[in-house]
Parts: structure tokens; sequence; C-alpha cells
């Protein structure tokens, strides 16, 4: 089995944001990275694919510039197969469209194609879920959406995400895409220290593709409003009785299919 | 350009249509005087007559020969396609979806099928000379974006707005596609999904804080889950004093979750929790204090005790008669 | 040199916070400390915090302060003294630490004890044995809650103020080579200048986080952990050397073995070689008498390859952890996924890439030695010091906790008389110029006795209010 994980990092939510430009792979720099819970998920399901079967090879593709080296080198610390930074300048990452155009076109262009691509439901800081599904067309390759956990049943490689009333599970045919969330049995692993100390001489490559012409333009980027409502909140009155009326009246939507 | 808002509405048998992409492509016309469509695959007659009840519009009422309630967006993706062929739609300038993974995958199908841009979960969304401007959150909540696109859209929405004014009550044409589906993919169902729902995944999440004081209150708080299709989590000092398994804490040092609606009991709202939980959620806050940092955040607040509410609020929801859920999982 | 003649007042500035009697650089316990006695002692104070919140490294600690002679140790039924606690200081820094300056921590120690619980400071009601303590005597509180609330009450005083986010940048001497009257201050974007008129409190801390200078006099720890207020820059240190301040105790720069070398969420160490774990490095083998000091267990663990080792153990060892002592919680740590577990020591061995073979013989030979009553390799006897019988490692499932050592403190710094005024190298003492906290060096000297870092932060602060405030520092 050859499994490709795209990763992308994410600013250090511990860290407050520092936005002194408006150009994402500046914004990028500026900040220190960390892979998200969605990167790490994806990268652990790839480490317990592994664990299964031995004869699986990972490739890991770290998309950014070269602040980034940190980062690939800590996903190369599982010692993987290979490990790259394909540089993000073109990858117009705030635009679905390109990004994932571009990452279709870096893994067409891997020495051998992978059975199962392997990707965080949110890549980076500028994707909000729609990029796994796009990237999945621009392959026109299947994808498995959401997907929690992996293991092996004989030579076939399942599957498994919670659906809504039952487990799913997909026997797998490559190719695939598979968009990964976090979930407890994908929480990523330490590295041994001796293969962090080798990650760090090691080297790798870096990757490029074409810039295609993004689909949509960058108009503005500023910090976000403070997240207190727009509104400030709506305290419910009356009598407890009342107020519990209407906050079931309020949950009625989500209420629980029989 | 003079082409259509059009709002895509993947149904659900037996619950009520989520009606946010309508709303949202309705909001977006009025302004600029565009027409507006909602394309429904599959829907029930009562999900029909909720988007015609929504006014000025056009309701394709879409029907496919070889579509089960089962496919996933793999199979609906081209119904929606063909669907905006036959109906002549195909020229439109905007294409709405609900915010969500299969908004996000029907979207790529259209982008593909039509070489429209895919903006993303937007808000703000505007028509300009040659397309499309709107506003996206970014950065793990911390940026906001402007995005502008030239030609045909594809957004998606989270819109909970209130119906707007209408002048006529919405046309319904029929629309019977017979069309060929890709195959059916290799998906099995296998028993019910576990039983303590994953945080991570979940419509609704409950989350417990320091507040609720023991293992007891935990257990109407998972009551409550149930009741509301929802998965139990807890802040730190919550699974800090063992109350909640270390896999359901929510915040920085946790699981990051984007439920629909975060219902927070006795949690105080520090910004480390609140970094767990998704922009995109709705706050209900439940808190003894009113002066809690919660409900700064929160949408709705009701400042009791728990043990006032969540039992009372549990025998309410178990007692009203009927259940309709705009699920957007498995469409 | 920078002459303060040449500085002049910021015409902008309307307050007085630019012209103090006592001005105190950091704002850990010791600045706290020393802030707060300032204001007793009626001085007009100001607080310069580098950090946008107080609290530095102190808030970070175990919280251990080391006092003898407590009302908490009688009502356990402990006998200590000053006497005591003065024997062990000295024994346990291998009597390479300052006469002075032990002294000094012993003869204002119980009465920084009271005055810390007058200010309210809430002592656990029982006392631990640990490391260096003939008596238990660590005395836990809540560190950042301590830290906290001291500066909740210096604050209230109306006499004291604080900057955060201000870093301290050069010491000015008065004239040519008078007496420290100010301090270059970089903050809000510009550079400022503060006089104090009584004297300067350096309690900036030690430079557990600057990678650097640590690596100037403690190179086997380059590949260590760290874990410090973000503000251990040596700030302090470098401000006093420029001005021929004399410094001490480098040599002892250690850390603490048991520090998961990649996690990042604990920053206290796991210690299952005191509950009966062997110590192998990557090729399966062991190198030390797992029984010794933990701050020896660092030196010989930043010796092996990859500055990295893993405690072996097995589910008894596992078990007879306890959740309520950090260095033993070994049940939380393998809910944390910290721990590697398998079924066989060979499974074991594979996940942790250390050879199967070398990991077995190991443990087998190790075991011998346990059944005979004789370590032939390193001479262990105990579990850990001079307590509890060796146990072999044979129960599955089998544990390894991958290890290296920490940094938690610098330990040494500059040299001060026990009024806590900065010696020069030449021993004469520098005026205007005082030190408190982990910027000072000669309590500790060879080694560490648990909770005397913490301590020596509120009395040496104490100590050195009480001078600038008597007109000594000048």
């Amino acid at each position: 089995m050859k499994v490709a994980v795209l990763l992308a990092g994410v600013a250090d939510p511990r860290h407050p944001l520092t936005l002194r430009s408006s150009r994402p792979p500046e914004i990028r720099r500026d900040n220190p990275l960390v892979f998200s819970p969605f990167d790490e998920a994806a990268l652990e399901l790839a480490l317990k694919i592994r664990d299964g079967r031995r004869d699986t090879a990972i490739t890991a593709i770290v998309a950014g510039g070269a602040e980034s080296d940190a980062l690939v080198r800590k996903a190369a610390a599982h010692r993987l197969d290979s490990v790259a930074r394909l540089e993000s300048e073109a990858l117009a990452i705030w635009d679905v469209g390109a990004t994932a155009h571009g990452l279709a076109e870096a893994l067409r262009g891997l020495a051998t194609r992978p059975d199962l691509v392997l990707i965080g439901r949110e890549f980076g800081d500028f994707d909000d879920g729609a990029l796994a599904p796009c990237l999945a067309a621009a392959l026109g390759w299947p994808l498995f959406d959401l997907a929690q956990f992996a293991r092996w049943e004989g030579d076939e490689l399942i599957l498994v995400r919670d659906g809504r009333s039952a487990e799913e599970r997909l026997g797998l045919r490559p190719p695939w895409v598979a968009s990964v969330t976090n979930d407890r049995r994908n929480r990523l692993r330490h590295p041994l220290m001796k293969n962090v100390m080798e990650a760090r001489r090691r080297g790798f490559d870096v990757l490029t593709v074409a810039p295609v012409v993004p689909s949509a333009t960058l108009k503005a980027v500023a910090p976000a409003r403070e997240r207190t409502r727009r509104e400030p909140c709506r305290f419910l009155t009356g009598s407890v009785e009342n107020q519990v009326a209407e906050l079931a009246a309020y949950l009625q939507p989500w209420r629980a299919l029989r | 350009m003079n082409g259509p808002v059009v709002a895509l509405c993947p149904c659900r048998p037996g619950e009520s249509l989520d009606v946010g992409p309508l709303r949202a492509a309705k909001t977006v016309a009025g302004e600029a005087g565009a027409p507006v469509a909602a394309i429904l695959v599959e829907a029930a007659d009562r999900q029909i007559e909720q988007a015609r009840s929504e006014g000025d519009l056009v309701v394709w009422d879409v029907r496919h020969a070889d579509l089960s309630p089962l496919d996933d967006a793999e199979r609906r993706g081209p119904v929606f396609v063909e669907a905006l062929k036959q109906s002549g739609l195909g020229d439109f300038r905007l294409a709405v979806l609900p915010a969500g993974h299969v908004g996000a995958a029907l979207a790529a199908a259209i982008g593909k099928s039509f070489d429209a841009a895919v903006l993303g979960a937007c808000a703000e969304i505007v028509l300009t000379a040659g397309g499309v401007e709107a506003r996206r959150s970014t950065c793990g909540g911390r940026v906001e974006i402007v995005v502008a696109a030239d030609g045909r859209c594809v957004v998606a929405t989270r819109d909970a707005s209130q119906r707007g004014p209408s002048r006529r009550v919405g046309e319904v044409r029929p629309l019977r596609l017979a069309t060929p589906l890709p195959d059916r993919r290799p998906v099995e169902r296998v028993g019910a999904a576990g039983r303590d729902r994953s945080v991570a995944t979940a419509r609704v999440v409950i989350a417990g804080g320091r507040g609720i004081g023991g293992d007891e209150g935990f257990d109407r708080l998972r009551d409550l889950a149930g009741c509301l299709d929802g998965a139990v989590g807890g802040s730190l000092p919550a699974v800090d004093a063992g109350w909640v398994p270390v896999s359901a804490q929510v915040g920085q040092s946790g699981q990051f979750v984007a439920p629909e609606v975060y219902v927070a009991v006795g949690v105080s709202g520090t910004p480390q929790h609140l970094a767990g939980v998704g922009a995109a959620a709705r706050i209900v806050a439940i808190n003894t204090d009113v002066d809690a940092d919660i409900f700064r955040f929160a949408d709705v607040g009701i400042v009791a005790a728990w043990r006032d509410v969540v039992p009372a609020l549990v025998r309410r929801l178990r007692s009203s008669p009927e259940a309709f859920s705009p699920d957007e999982r498995d469409p | 040199m920078t002459s303060i003649r040449s500085a002049s007042r910021d015409p902008d500035d309307a307050t007085d916070e630019r012209e103090v009697d006592f001005l105190v650089v950091g704002a850990g316990l010791a600045g706290v400390s020393a802030a707060l006695a300032a204001a007793e002692a009626g001085l007009r104070t100001l607080v310069l915090e580098k950090q946008p919140e107080i609290g530095g490294s102190s808030a970070m600690s175990g919280g251990c302060l080391a006092f003898a002679g407590t009302d908490i140790q009688r009502a356990n039924g402990i006998e200590d003294s000053d006497a005591l606690l003065f024997a062990d200081l000295r024994e346990v820094g291998r009597f390479e630490n300052d006469e002075a300056t032990v002294r000094a921590y012993v003869e204002e120690q119980l009465s920084t004890y009271a005055w810390l619980r007058a200010h309210g400071a809430e002592f656990g009601s029982m006392v631990e044995a640990a490391s260096g303590q003939s008596a238990p005597r660590s005395h836990i509180v809540d560190p950042a809650d301590l830290v906290r609330s001291l500066w909740a009450r210096a604050k209230s005083t109306g006499a004291v103020r604080l900057i955060t986010s201000a870093r301290a940048a050069r010491l000015c001497r008065e004239g040519g080579g008078g007496p420290v009257a100010a301090v270059e201050v970089d903050g809000d974007g510009r550079r400022f200048t503060v006089r104090a008129s009584r004297g300067i409190l350096l309690a900036s801390g030690g430079f557990a986080g600057n990678p650097g200078l640590v690596h100037r006099f403690a190179p086997q720890y380059d590949e260590a952990q760290f874990v410090c207020g973000a503000g251990s820059e040596g700030d302090g240190l470098r401000m006093a050397w420029s001005l021929g301040a004399d410094f001490r105790d480098t040599a002892y720069i250690k850390g603490t073995y048991g520090k998961h070398p990649i996690d990042e969420t604990n920053h206290h160490a796991c210690l299952a070689v005191y509950k009966g774990a062997i110590a192998v490095n990557q090729n399966g083998v062991r190198y030390v008498d797992e029984s010794i000091s933990y701050k020896l267990l660092g030196d010989a663990c930043m010796a092996q390859p990859f500055a990295s080792t893993y405690q072996i153990l097995d589910r008894d060892i596992l078990e007879s952890g306890d959740d309520r002592v950090r260095i033993l919680d070994f049940q939380r740590r393998l809910e944390e996924g910290l721990f590697i577990e398998a079924d066989t020591l060979e499974a074991l061995a594979e996940q942790a890439e250390i050879p199967a073979d070398a990991l077995a013989q190991t443990v087998a030979r190790y075991n011998a030695f346990v059944a005979r009553g004789a370590d032939d390799d390193f001479g262990r006897k105990h579990l850990v010091h001079n307590h509890g019988a060796l146990r072999k490692i044979e129960r599955a499932p089998f544990y390894a906790y991958p290890s290296t050592a920490v940094v938690f403190g610098t330990y040494c710094g500059l040299c001060v008389d026990r009024s806590m005024q900065v010696l020069d190298v030449f021993g004469a003492p520098i005026p205007g110029l005082l030190a408190a906290g982990e910027v000072v060096g000669g309590l500790h000297g060879a080694a560490y006795m648990t909770g005397s870092a913490l301590a020596k932060a509120a009395i040496f602060g104490r100590i050195a209010a009480r001078t600038a405030a008597e007109g000594g520092a000048r």
C-alpha cells in the first residue's frame, strides 16, 4: 500500500496571531506553525496503516514555504519513506480551486501513484473543509469523507467513520482520497528521539508546481472582529419553567430521531 | 451576467428542510434583483411546501430514477449537475449550499462540471458586476478575508436568518431525471455508531465544566445529549476531575469541535476552552454566574443552576410530540 | 558606560513612576516579595516585567518551599531546625556553596515563612520529604497563586507600580563609577530611563530560556528539554556582568532525568526508576545505578546516544505508581499515551527501535541480579537512595517511558553578600545593585535541595528590600 499524506500546518493557536501582511504566505511566515489536529490525524492514520502492514510506504508532502521546514522534519521524524515540501506560493491557498489543482499536480508528479491520499478535513489556515472534495474532483478519484480510523482485514484495508446511525466502513480498492478528522484512535503518537535527530540530519526535496490563475482573488485580509456576538447574548427571562420551554423550542431543530 | 441565484438543497426523508441556503440565496439575489430558484432533490411533499412558502422563487422538485436515500454526494452531485442543466439554470451566477461536508462535496462536483469558483463557507455574500464577493473566516477564526470571483460561483452558508417578506408563494416545477449515475460505493454500514458519540463530529455538543460538580451531573448531560442527537464533552477542569474522558475534552489542549449548537453548562468560558469551539457554532450557556465570560460569546443564555434547568429541559424535549432534524449527514 | 547625567526625563511623562525609590527587575516570586516588603518599609517601588504577565519561572514551578521549624511541621510531628537545615544545605551542596549565602537563607527562612503566611499564603497541611532533606520540609503552595496574591497585597499598599512587557536593557551608574542609579528600559516600542534613589534589584531569574548561554557553561545539556518562564534569558546576569559582577556555580547546571523528550504538555519528570524500572539506552543497555539522585541520572542520560533513554518497567511497577505524586503518576501518563506498551519485551523493543535481543538480555541479566541480591554492573541496591527492595521486571504488559533530562533552572548566578548586594570580581560590593532569586549564585552549590530555589526567591527578595530600605545598597 502506498499512502500519501498531505499536511499543511496552522498558526499555533496557543500564540496570539501576528497579522502584519495581507499576503497569506507572509502571514504564515510571521507566525509559529504547528500541525493542526486534522493534519495530525491524517498522519497518524497513515502510521496506523503501516503498523498493520509493514510493506506500507508513506510519503508526506507539507505545503508551505521555507518557514515550514521544521514541520517537514517533524513529519519525517516518524520514519516515513519520503518527505517533501511543496512550495506553496503557487497554490494560492485562499483559493480552493487553485490549491486543489496544485496538490493534484504534485501528486501526479510523484514517482509512483499513491493508492490512498490522506488529507485533514481542513487543510491549513485558509480552508474550511472545501478543499478535500475539490482535490478528489481534480484527481478524478473518489472521496471518503471524515475518516476516523483504519484497520486491515487480511489484505483489505478498511477505512472507518461514525455515520449517523451506523459505523460506515469502506474496503479500499485504490485509488481513493480520504479526508481525516480527529478521533481518540488517531491521536498522533510521539516520535522516538532517535528518529527526531535523524530527521534533523536528513534532507528532503522541495517540489514545485506551475502556478495557475486563481479562480478567486483576495480582496481584503483583516483581523476577525472580536468573537463576541454582534448581538449580545439573549438572556431568557421569566420563570425557570418559561426559560426551559423557550430553550426547548430553540433546540427543537436538533432533536434526535426516534 | 443576469443568471439566477440557485439554492441547492439536499433533502433527507422525514426531516425538515434546511432553509439556510434558500434564505441566503434570496437575500443575495434580492439586493441585485436577480431571479432565485431552489433545487430540491428527492424532497418530501412537506419539504417542497416548506421551500415554496419561502416565497418569490421557483422550486424545482427533482427526482432521479436511480437514487436511493442512502446514496452519498458521489451520486447526488451528478443529479444536481444534471438538474441545473435540464432546468435551464446552467447559467447560474451563484449556487448556494449548506455549510458542512455534504455541501462541500456537492460544491466540488458543481465547481468541476460548471468550471465555477468554489469559495467555501461564506458570509456577507454580494453579487458584483461580474461575479460574487464574500467574506470568509480563516486562521481558526482569527482572520477574515474577502474573496471575489468572476463568472459562476459556489458558496456554502450557515445562514440562520428569519424568513423574509415575500410577495407570492413559490412556483413548483417537477423534473424527472434518469441519466446514468456513477456506481454505488462499497461503503458498508454496520450496527449502531459508538455509544459515546465523538464530540469532534457531533452536530450538537453538550459541554460541562467545573460548575457541574460531579459524575451525577454528567449523567444528566448525557440524557440531554440523547434527546438532541449530541455528544457530551467537558472543559479541562471537568476532565481533570475525572467526570469526562480525556477524549472528550474540548479546548486548546483537547478536541476541536465544530458543532452547529454548543450547549455550555457550568462552563466559565476561558479563551483556551473557546479556542476548541468552531466559530460557526451557536452557543447556548447555562451558568449561575451572570458575569461568566461564556455569556460574552453566547447566543442564548440562562442564568440558573444546571439542576434547575437540565432535567426539566430533558423532560420537555422527551415529551414534545414530533421531532424533525435538518441533518446533513448521508443525504 | 551610559551616564545618567545625559539621560533626560521624558517630558511627556506626567507620572512619578520614572523616578522611584526602589526599582525591581522581574516579577517572579523574588521580585514580588521584594516589592511588597519595600512598600511596607515605605519605599516608592516600581516593578518591571519583560513578559505580558507576572509570575515567571516561579509560577511554573512545583510549588515546594523548604522551611524548617514551622507550625505545619510540628503539627505533623516533624522535628526540624535552623541548624539541621543549614547542615543539610551545606552537605547537599557538597560544601561548594557559599557559607554566608546559606546562612542568610537559614537566618531569614522562618520569619519569611511567617511573613508569607501573614500575607495570605496557603500552604498544604502536609509536608513532603524530598531530595536532600533530613526532615520532611517541602511546604506546598500553588506557586502561581502565591505570586498573584503577594502582588495583590503589594498593589494594595498604593506604593508599588508595575509595568509589564517592559525589558530592562542597561544599568546606569551615576557619574563615572558611582552607584547604580538608573535602568534603561525597552517598552512600548521605545527606550526610556527609570531612576531609583535607594537601589535597583535584579530579580530577573536564570537563563534556562537562553540556549546559547546554557551551551557556554553546560554544553552537555544542548539536547535537553528546558522548562522555565519565557523571560529567563539571563538579562540580569548580562547587565550585572557589564558592571564587573562576579558569578559562580555554573559548573553545576543540571537537568532532572525523566522528562518525555517530545511531549510538551507535562512539564514534570516521571521517575519509574524509583519504583523499580531500569534505564536503558537506545542500544538496549543499562548505563547507570538507577537509584541515585535524579540530577545525576540527568547527567548520565545526557551522555547516552541521542541524549535520550527509556525507563523499562512491567505491569507491577506501573501499578505501584501514585497519581497524587507528580513524578510517580504513571497511570495518568499511560492514559495520555506517553508510555510505549507491548505484551512482550521483543514487541516493546521493536516499537522503541531497540535491538530486541539486547533488551531481552539486559532485562534477564537484571532480573538475575535482583534474585541474587547483587547488581554486578552498577551496584544498585535499592529503588531510590537507601529505600525499597529491588523488583524483577517480568509481568506483561511491558512499558517503556522515553526519557531525557529537563533543566528547570540554572541554579548558578551572581555573587552577593548577605545583604544581597552584588559583588564585583574583586569581591567589592557594587553600590546600588542588589540581586535576589534565581539570578543569585552560591546557595545551592553542587546539588539542589527540593524547595530551596522557590524559598530563596521569597527570602532573598525580602532581604534585598530591607537592604534598600535601610539605605545599605548605596
